[in-house]
């Protein structure tokens, strides 16, 4: 990874890029367009680059567009015809078919109601239809996919969702010091947790959220209040 | 306060000879009209409602969310219900508050978990508007989802409640006593269950007058559900009649 | 800041409310407040007159008063004119924002209107400059900037502390010509009152029988039940409405009164206070605050928590033990984090605060706290007590001497003087 922070505008030209990809093919991430034989940044943020040739533009942003793979927490909305509604913010509310969940058959389909929570996984992602969901991997298990009970969910920036998504997260580890909890974090900016106790619960969520503000140098400041709060 | 009017004579009669505690005549009949499922006329002293139930049917597609039982109210004043001619379009403030609060009070009574994804329409409209207007049609509409034999809780009843000057608590106020300048407070509520379904309140008194005025118009509420379910009662053996009910009662 | 910028809400899906109904009945609450504990209420004025925003934890709301000379109507000829409009437009979100008259918007109105204008708080005869020609319309522009729930409080305040900052200025009516003076002729003129109504907010859900007040934006939209009541500082109820699914009963309802009329009080000293503070700092400085540092958060603002918790100590001891209880439940600070914010908040406040007094103002000042040491007087030490930023409850002796210490080390003489 680059360190050096090099933020670029909307229409800027990276010639920094073109050079590299004189050399080799690349790959251009999001914010990062190719006109003709240039690349043009088409958003503002700091240009982000992970060796050996992917590109992207990192920035704030609250609006989730659907891709492929993405793991989301999503609201089931209606029961239509053999699929489900789901919201899952994006422009398009998404489906999901009663069969893709573990072990369910024609016969025996999932027990879902409008309302419940569900950690899903994106299947297909196209600007042009709608995007559909799974809550089994390829074997046909469920993982850590599907329903989420109780607990309580919140919105927040997808860059939250991210951060906290990171292998080895500073944040999620120093907050297991403090308190036994689950968590499920959607990279669609939405976030569930659930504690002991709703008091607990409430700490955690806060917790979580302050650190939309706080950065990584925070952490530990953040996690010691928390302790402090359910102490008292 | 300037310009208000002494709403009690020093005989302890109001501006239409009533008692503080007196309701205002009512009127009632059920099944006024033959195309709605249910309907019905309410007259309270000279506030003239009339009301119609649609209903329960499938919920408009776009409306639905979840499971919920839609309640759909309308209210409108005819041009000819004021002194004033006045044309009313639906949409005007007022009558937009009125229907929410229609809305919130007919939620409370409705036993909406036997009616998933379901809509239930109630038209109200004022004929003659002599105050009140709220509570009378509040009335009318609920004998209306009678007549339409929609499961209830309960009567959902609202009553209209003020103060006169020397702190003496009326009930059901009419037009002049509610243009001269006293306090309103209008009450929804579930009378046996004496829970309050809807309030609201304008002009102003003192905290310690709340409860008396909240208990005075709890009262009108309960007698008005007793003046309903007589009415409700008599309209039965009425059109039971035909299948030999009264004999039964 | 803006955390609801997004499109959804909170607060509307299954899951959120089920936790709070849950939430609720353990006393628990989001924020980590108590049930019956208030967000900080934070004032600010603009440089014009009756501009005012009023910020409850993230809720936030702009008032703006504008008057204009108008014809009056032909049922009170001798009344000027009182308008109020809350633009919610801003914050609406999607689903909502088709209907021309959504449920939110609506009600907020029709409560402003029956607050402000059915109660006769303004005495709008004081408007009329010539009977069934000529009087004031008042014109008050709420916008919603922020909505992170209780905007019935939020707007009642901004629209009387607009309200009671505006000044129109003075005209005169001879031979059928109106003459507006400018301010330099002759000096503008404050709108009259009869009472000051402000309303508090309560949330009922069918798990608890304790109602909570001041509700946030997800506790707003769970709720089973809203209960708004206008209070004025007489005590006396202006406006009430309470509705939802979940019925109420008499008893909360009366609950919910008795515990809102003390907070109308004290809101409108609040108000009374933030304005008499306003009106020094006018008279002194020549700083103006554009709308950009009425919006954000650079600019010392009057917060209730610290504008009256040196108030309500000296109160106490005069009024009942009941709301001495209260005033010291109120007080204590109950969760780290939140006072951490607001600590780190006020520092800076209170520099700001300080800094448009004149250096030389510091002499009389000191004189002052020497003559009424004991009855504390609110922002206008806050050089004195800068250095010890006291929390509340009863600390007058402690006080004293903190104020004595500064004293000793300006001068000897004056120290003297206290003892």
């Amino acid at each position: 990874m680059s360190s050096a922070l090099n933020i670029v505008m909307p229409g800027e030209r990276i010639t920094a890029v073109e050079d590299v990809a004189k050399g080799k093919r690349i790959i251009l991430g999001p914010g990062l367009r190719r006109v003709n034989d240039t690349v043009v940044a088409s958003k503002a943020g700091p240009l982000k680059h992970r060796e050996p040739n992917t590109f992207w533009v990192d920035n704030y942003q609250r609006r989730y567009v659907p891709a492929r793979g993405d793991l989301i927490i999503g609201i089931i909305k209606a029961k239509s015809g053999d699929v489900y509604r789901v919201d899952i913010g994006s422009a398009d509310s998404a489906s999901i078919s009663y069969l893709a969940f573990e072990a369910a058959t024609k016969k025996n389909r999932p027990d879902l109601n409008p309302g419940d929570l569900l950690y899903a996984r994106v299947l297909n992602a196209s600007p042009d239809i709608e995007p559909e969901l799974v809550c089994v991997n390829s074997n046909g298990k469920r993982g850590k996919l599907g329903l989420l009970q109780d607990g309580f969910f919140f919105k927040c920036s997808l860059n939250l969702g991210r951060l906290l998504l990171r292998e080895n997260c500073p944040a999620l580890k120093a907050l297991t010091e403090k308190l036994p909890y689950e968590i499920a974090v959607g990279v669609n900016g939405r976030i569930w947790v659930k504690a002991h106790s709703a008091a607990e619960t409430v700490g955690l969520a806060n917790a979580i959220l302050s650190l939309e503000q706080a950065g990584h140098s925070e952490i530990d400041k953040v996690c010691d209040n928390l302790g402090d709060v359910l102490q008292a | 306060m300037s310009g208000r009017l002494e709403l009690l004579s020093e005989q302890g009669l109001r501006l239409d000879g009533r008692r503080p505690h007196e309701l205002r005549h009512i009127k009632c009949k059920l099944g006024v009209f033959e195309q709605p499922d249910g309907s019905a006329y309410m007259e309270q002293g000279n506030t003239k409602v009339l009301a119609a139930v649609y209903g329960p049917h499938q919920a408009k597609a776009k409306k639905t969310e979840g499971n919920e039982l839609i309640i759909n109210c309308q209210y409108s004043q005819a041009t000819f219900s004021t002194s004033e001619r006045k044309n009313r379009p639906r949409g005007d403030r007022k009558s937009q508050e009125f229907k929410m609060y229609l809305q919130q009070a007919l939620s409370a009574a409705i036993k909406s978990e036997l009616y998933p994804r379901s809509q239930i329409d109630i038209y109200v409209e004022v004929l003659q508007a002599d105050g009140a207007n709220y509570a009378v049609s509040l009335n009318a509409a609920t004998l209306a989802l009678i007549d339409a034999g929609i499961c209830l809780n309960e009567f959902v009843v609202a009553c209209t409640a003020s103060l006169s000057k020397s702190n003496i608590p009326l009930t059901d106020i009419s037009h002049v006593e509610e243009v001269s300048g006293g306090p309103k407070l209008t009450i929804a509520a579930l009378p046996s269950a004496e829970k309050i379904a809807f309030m609201e309140m304008s002009e102003r008194f003192h905290i310690d007058q709340l409860e008396t005025v909240i208990e005075t118009a709890m009262a009108g509420c309960r007698e008005i559900r007793d003046i309903l379910e007589a009415a409700v009662k008599e309209h039965l053996i009425h059109i039971g009649s035909a299948a030999d009910w009264a004999r039964v009662c | 800041m803006f955390m609801n910028a997004n499109l959804f809400e909170p607060g509307k899906s299954k899951p959120e409310r089920v936790f709070v109904q849950s939430a609720a009945k353990q006393n628990t609450r989001f924020d980590g407040r108590k049930t019956s504990e208030f967000r900080d209420v934070k004032l600010n004025f603009g440089a014009d007159w009756g501009t005012v925003t009023v910020s409850m934890g993230d809720t936030m709301v702009l008032a703006q008063v504008s008057y204009d000379i108008g014809t009056p109507t032909s049922a009170r000829p001798n009344e000027g004119t009182l308008h109020l409009n809350v633009d919610i437009k801003g914050v609406s979100y999607l689903d909502e924002a088709q209907a021309t008259y959504d449920q939110r918007s609506l009600t907020l109105n029709s409560l402003l209107e029956r607050t402000f204008r059915s109660s006769r708080c303004l005495d709008l005869e004081s408007l009329c400059i010539a009977v069934e020609q000529h009087v004031w319309c008042v014109r008050v522009d709420i916008n919603v900037l922020n909505h992170d729930g209780n905007l019935y409080d939020a707007s009642t305040i901004a629209t009387l502390a607009a309200l009671m900052h505006f000044r129109r200025p003075d005209v005169s009516y001879i031979d059928d010509q109106i003459r507006t003076y400018s301010e330099r002729e002759r000096e503008l003129m404050p709108l009259l009152f009869l009472h000051y109504p402000v309303s508090v907010t309560y949330c009922v859900y069918k798990s608890t029988p304790q109602p909570l007040v001041d509700p946030t934006l997800l506790e707003e939209n769970a709720a089973d039940s809203i209960i708004v009541l206008s209070f004025n500082s007489y005590q006396e109820l202006c406006t009430l409405n309470a509705g939802g699914t979940a019925p109420t009963n008499v008893r909360t309802i009366m609950q919910c009164a008795h515990s809102a009329a003390r907070r109308s009080k004290a809101l409108v000293q609040f108000v009374r206070k933030a304005l008499e503070l306003d009106m020094e700092k006018r008279q002194q400085s020549k700083h103006v605050a554009g709308l950009i540092d009425l919006l954000d958060g650079s600019l010392s603002k009057f917060s209730f928590k610290r504008l009256m918790e040196q108030e309500q100590p000296m109160e106490v001891d005069a009024v009942q033990p009941s709301q001495a209880s209260r005033a010291e439940s109120e007080q204590k600070p109950e969760k780290m984090t939140i006072e951490e914010q607001s600590q780190a908040g006020q520092k800076p406040a209170v520099k700001d605060d300080s800094s448009w007094l004149p250096e030389g103002n510091d002499v009389t000042q000191e004189q002052q706290n020497t003559e009424q040491i004991v009855k504390e007087n609110a922002a206008k030490n806050t050089k004195a007590t800068k250095s010890k930023p006291n929390r509340g409850k009863n600390k007058a002796g402690k006080k004293q001497a903190a104020a004595k210490k500064q004293n000793q080390s300006d001068s000897e003489e004056e120290a003297t003087h206290i003892i």
